[in-house]
Order: C-alpha cells, then sequence, then structure tokens
C-alpha cells in the first residue's frame, strides 16, 4: 500500500470507528509519517501539535464562541423574537417569517450554528406549536435558518478558511458572506410561507397583535450587537479579534444590566462552557496539522489534487463535483473540519481553474451549512429537534425540502458570483 | 474534572481581559501594547488543551456515532476499546514529543521571539496537558464500559455536564 493510501485509508477507517475526528487526524497523520518518511519525523507531533494553534489570529474564534453563548445567554432571543412578531404582525407563516429572521440577526452575533438553533428553538418552538406549526417542522426550519450562522459574519469557519487559505481577508469573506447570507434566509422563506398557507398554519385572527413601539425599544440592545460587530470591522475601528472581544464584552453588558438575565456569579460558568466548546474546535486544528504536515510531505494532497484536475476539463463539471462531495462531508463532519481536511487539496485545483479564492470560500460554506441540518449528523437539527421534544426521524421530510432550498440558493451564487464579490469590492476589501 | 476546566476558564478570562485592554490603551493613548500577543498565544494554547481535555471526560469531541449505535454489546465494547487506544496513541506521541520539543528549548535556552522568556516555559505546557488528556481518556472509557451503550453524547457540543 503506498503511503498516500495509509493516510487516507487510516483516517476513513477511524472516522467509521468512531474516533474523534482531531484524533483521527493526528493518528493517521502518524500512521502516514511511519509509512512513507524517516519514522524521526514522528517529532511534528510535538512542535506542530504546538506551533498549529499558537496563532494569534486563532484568539478570535474561543471569543467570538464566548460572544455567541453571551447573547444566547442573554436573553436577546426572545426580544428579537418580539420585535419580529411585531413588525410582521399575524398572518399565515407570520412566525415562520419571524424565526428566519430572528435566526439571521443571532447569526450576525454568534459564529456557529448550534448556538443561535438552541436560543431561538427555545423561544419559538412553544408559540409555533401553539399557533399550529408541526413541531418537526418548527425544529427543521430553525435548524436550517441557524446554518446561515456559518455564513453571515462573524462565522468561525470562514476565520479558518481566512487562515488555510493564503492571502484572503478576513474581513473581504466576512463581507462577502452576507449577501449570500440573506439569500439563503429569502430560499427558506419561500417554501415555508408556502406550507403555512397551503395546511393554514397560524390563524390570523387568532394571533395577538404586538405595539411595534415598546417591543422595538426592547430589542435595541440586541440590534445592535451585529452593527457594532460589523460597523466596526467595517470603519476599521475594530481588528477581527477586537471586535469579538468588544462583542462579547457587550454582551455580558445587556445581559447583566440590561436583560438582567445574565447574573455576574454565572460569568464563570460562561467562560467554562465557552472555553470547552473552544477545546473542541481547536483541538482539531491542533492535530489537523499534523494530517495537514504529513498529507504535504508525503505528496498526497499533491496526487489528489492533480488527479481530480485529470477528471474534467470543464472547471464547471468539477466545481459541481466538488460541491456534491463537501455536501457529503458535511453531512458527516463540522466545518472547521472540512475546511482543514479539503483545503490543501482544493486550493491548487481553485488555483488551476482561476476560481475566485472569496467566492469559493463562500460556496464551501453555504454547502457546509446545508450540512449541519442534514442527517445523520446534523448538529443544529440535534439541538433543536430535542428542544421541540421530535425525534429527529421525523423531521427527515421537512429537511428535503430546506436542502432543496438551500441548493437553489448555493446554484444561484454558483451562476452570479458577484452575489458573494460585490458587497466586498464596494467596501474596499482586496477581492 | 476540576483543574483543565479552572485553567480553560481561567485562560479565556484572561485573553478576554487582555484583548479589551488592547483596544481600550490603543484609542486612549498611543502606545502600543503588543508585547500582550505573546500572552495571548500561550493562553490559547492552555485553553484548547486544558479546554479540550474537559471535552475528552464529557464525550464533547465532534464524531461520527453511527457505527456504535448498530453494534451488539460484545463489538460495541471493542470498538470503544479501539477508540480509546487510538486517542491515547496520539497523545502519547504528542507526550513524548512534546517533552522532547520543550526539553530541547530547555537545552538550546532558546528564549521567545517577543518579550525574551524561556520557551520552554510555554512548551512545557503541551506534554503536562496531554498527559491529563489521556487520564480523562481513561476515565471516560471506564465509565463508558461500565454503563453501557445508549447514553452517547456524541457530537453535541452541550448538555451533559457531568462533574466527577
Amino acid at each position: 500500500m503506498s503511503p498516500d493510501l495509509w493516510l487516507l485509508a487510516s483516517f476513513a477507517a477511524l472516522l467509521i470507528l468512531g474516533v474523534p475526528v482531531a484524533f483521527a487526524l493526528g493518528l493517521s497523520g502518524a500512521v502516514g509519517i511511519v509509512a512513507g518518511l524517516p519514522v524521526s519525523m514522528l517529532a511534528t507531533l510535538g512542535t506542530n501539535t504546538y506551533n498549529s494553534i499558537a496563532k494569534y489570529p486563532l484568539i478570535a474564534i474561543p471569543l467570538f464562541i464566548l460572544t455567541g453563548l453571551v447573547f444566547e445567554r442573554a436573553g436577546v432571543a426572545a426580544r428579537l423574537v418580539r420585535f419580529a412578531q411585531a413588525l410582521i404582525g399575524p398572518r399565515h407563516g407570520g412566525l415562520a417569517l419571524v424565526a428566519v429572521l430572528v435566526c439571521l440577526i443571532m447569526g450576525g452575533m454568534s459564529g456557529s450554528g448550534p448556538a443561535d438553533a438552541a436560543a431561538v428553538a427555545m423561544v419559538m418552538i412553544p408559540s409555533m406549536t401553539r399557533a399550529g406549526y408541526p413541531r418537526a417542522f418548527s425544529a427543521t426550519l430553525i435548524a436550517a435558518s441557524a446554518s446561515t450562522a456559518i455564513l453571515i459574519p462573524p462565522s468561525i469557519a470562514l476565520i479558518l478558511y481566512s487562515i488555510v487559505v493564503p492571502g484572503v481577508d478576513l474581513r473581504a469573506l466576512f463581507a462577502a458572506g452576507l449577501i449570500p447570507g440573506l439569500l439563503v434566509g429569502v430560499a427558506l422563506l419561500l417554501p415555508a410561507w408556502f406550507l403555512s398557507r397551503r395546511y393554514r398554519w397560524e390563524d390570523p385572527t387568532q394571533v395577538e397583535r404586538i405595539a411595534l413601539g415598546p417591543a422595538f425599544r426592547a430589542a435595541i440592545p440586541a440590534l445592535l450587537a451585529p452593527v457594532i460587530i460589523l460597523g466596526g470591522l467595517r470603519s476599521g475601528l475594530f481588528t477581527p479579534t477586537e471586535a469579538a472581544v468588544v462583542a462579547a464584552a457587550y454582551g455580558l453588558c445587556v445581559g447583566l444590566f440590561i436583560t438582567l438575565e445574565l447574573k455576574l456569579s454565572q460569568v464563570w460558568e460562561l467562560l467554562r462552557e465557552a472555553a470547552v466548546i473552544s477545546g473542541v474546535v481547536m483541538l482539531i486544528i491542533a492535530l489537523a496539522g499534523i494530517f495537514a504536515w504529513a498529507g504535504t510531505m508525503l505528496g498526497t494532497f499533491r496526487h489528489l489534487a492533480e488527479w481530480l484536475i485529470t477528471l474534467s476539463d470543464s472547471g464547471t463539471t468539477l466545481l459541481i463535483l466538488v460541491m456534491v462531495a463537501v455536501l457529503i462531508a458535511g453531512m458527516l463532519l463540522d466545518a472547521v473540519s472540512i475546511y482543514l481536511i479539503l483545503m490543501p487539496v482544493l486550493i491548487p485545483v481553485m488555483q488551476h481553474f482561476g476560481w475566485h479564492p472569496v467566492w469559493f470560500g463562500i460556496l464551501l460554506a453555504m454547502n457546509i451549512a446545508i450540512g449541519q441540518f442534514t442527517p445523520p449528523v446534523a448538529v443544529n437539527l440535534m439541538v433543536t429537534s430535542s428542544v421541540a421534544g421530535v425525534r429527529l426521524e421525523k423531521t427527515v421530510g421537512w429537511a428535503m425540502v430546506f436542502v432543496v432550498a438551500m441548493l437553489a440558493a448555493l446554484a444561484v451564487v454558483m451562476l452570479f458570483p458577484e452575489l458573494a464579490l460585490w458587497l466586498p469590492r464596494v467596501l474596499g476589501y482586496a477581492v | 474534572m476540576r483543574p483543565e476546566s479552572w485553567l480553560a476558564a481561567l485562560a479565556l478570562g484572561l485573553i478576554g481581559i487582555i484583548s479589551l485592554a488592547n483596544v481600550v490603551v490603543r484609542y486612549a493613548t498611543d502606545a502600543s501594547f503588543a508585547f500582550t500577543e505573546e500572552f495571548s498565544v500561550f493562553l490559547l494554547v492552555l485553553l484548547t488543551l486544558a479546554g479540550a481535555s474537559v471535552a475528552i471526560r464529557r464525550q464533547a469531541h465532534i464524531r461520527i456515532a453511527l457505527l456504535e449505535d448498530v453494534l451488539p454489546l460484545p463489538l460495541w465494547r471493542l470498538v470503544v476499546i479501539v477508540q480509546t487506544l487510538a486517542v491515547l496513541v496520539v497523545l502519547g506521541l504528542v507526550v513524548w514529543f512534546g517533552g522532547t520539543f520543550a526539553l530541547e528549548e530547555y537545552q538550546w535556552d532558546s528564549l521567545s521571539p517577543g518579550l525574551g522568556l524561556p520557551n520552554w516555559w510555554y512548551v512545557i505546557w503541551l506534554p503536562i496537558l496531554a498527559l491529563a488528556m489521556a487520564w480523562r481518556q481513561l476515565q471516560q472509557c471506564v465509565e463508558r464500559l461500565s454503563q453501557g451503550p445508549g447514553q452517547n453524547a456524541s457530537s453535541e457540543h452541550k448538555e451533559s455536564d457531568h462533574e466527577s
């Protein structure tokens, strides 16, 4: 067996056996080294593990994880929901619209889906159920909408992409994710609205109307969070890391002094929780460093990329092939692992066909977002269906509806790269 | 569970305070606060390894748990043990080569690029915390084997907050 095969086959086998992704990456890297390189090179398990995470730009990741958790616990979701309800008013599909809208705004405060999904599901599912929406539908809709968090800035996945792919400005990526993120929101909304009318969920005459003014005032602190993060980045006031810490501090102030849903004694607990989630994400980065190093030294990634390029002369065909592969990967793995594992192979392919790295990163993120609510491993759907108290199997039919909707949005961004590239260019970032 | 959980939260708290102080200082004065970068990066390493150790104990690391759900009990036990062995091999290598790395830094008196502190002060935490992770993996494995299948917390981040 060639060293390339050892590396890839041992990784696949370890994953199937249920070894955590981080350790599967580390061990298959070690196997690759033993199979094809001097054994003394195993020393990289010391140096590379340390150096992969000892990087300043990565500090934004735990800070944005903390921000997401702070906003989840600060009770802003309930206020945003009330405001969106007042804005939209009672109508068929009104609450579905509220759910999507609030998920999009929450996505602008945190960098990953599951935290948003939990916060919104906790507030929305009881009222959606009272209004007549099936629980499985609500859970799926919220899971799908919350998956836009990796597209709407800030996004942990995009932070990682900017580190893995040389020469990509994180701020440009953040700006590029915004319009596709909103597009996904619209794409999810159309079938949700159609289904609500068709099945006459949410009888407009039986839902109370909420006064707009007070609801808006209560929601202001929450609405300001994305403004601070995006505005701060745009104006050059903050670097991404600084924006993360300012947003976390702001969220703490909102929770402690405005919504009063956080107590000072809970802050330590929040730090601990955020630290453990960060540990999960960052350990993958640490040990993927070994896998990437072994794959590069052995030439595995180069061989794979060369093989991919020979598959087709047509960039479009290959792009579709890559998208299908990422879609399947997204059903099994998380965004961070997918970027770390696939990018070393895909960067040469991307350069060969002249795909724009920012656009390509956004396409990958959209694709990975779909995987977050597609069984078998659907992180967001797992959270929302446990809040809704429905079994995961019951959601599969609805999930397919939203998968098709999001694939349509993905196809539109594939056909019109400007949807991703226009905003960063207008804002003056290098794209 | 206590020490790593405590260490990770402390590291994150300090990163937050240092970064926030950086923003304030940069806008209030013209002074550069750049030397803090080295501390922040070190705290990030600490946070990662300590947080990952807690996550091992809680079975919070992302993995594909589909196979386990369909296996009969004897095979399930075997798979759990194989998983633990795989994790222990990685951690063993990290402890050994991380230790060697730290020892070399000590012998060569290499200093950190930013603050000129002995580099081994930073690196030594890698083998120490990898050792802690290995211990947590053993604890977790014993616990799973004694409790049997069916209660995997698998790829979920939160919930199951069982402290030992």
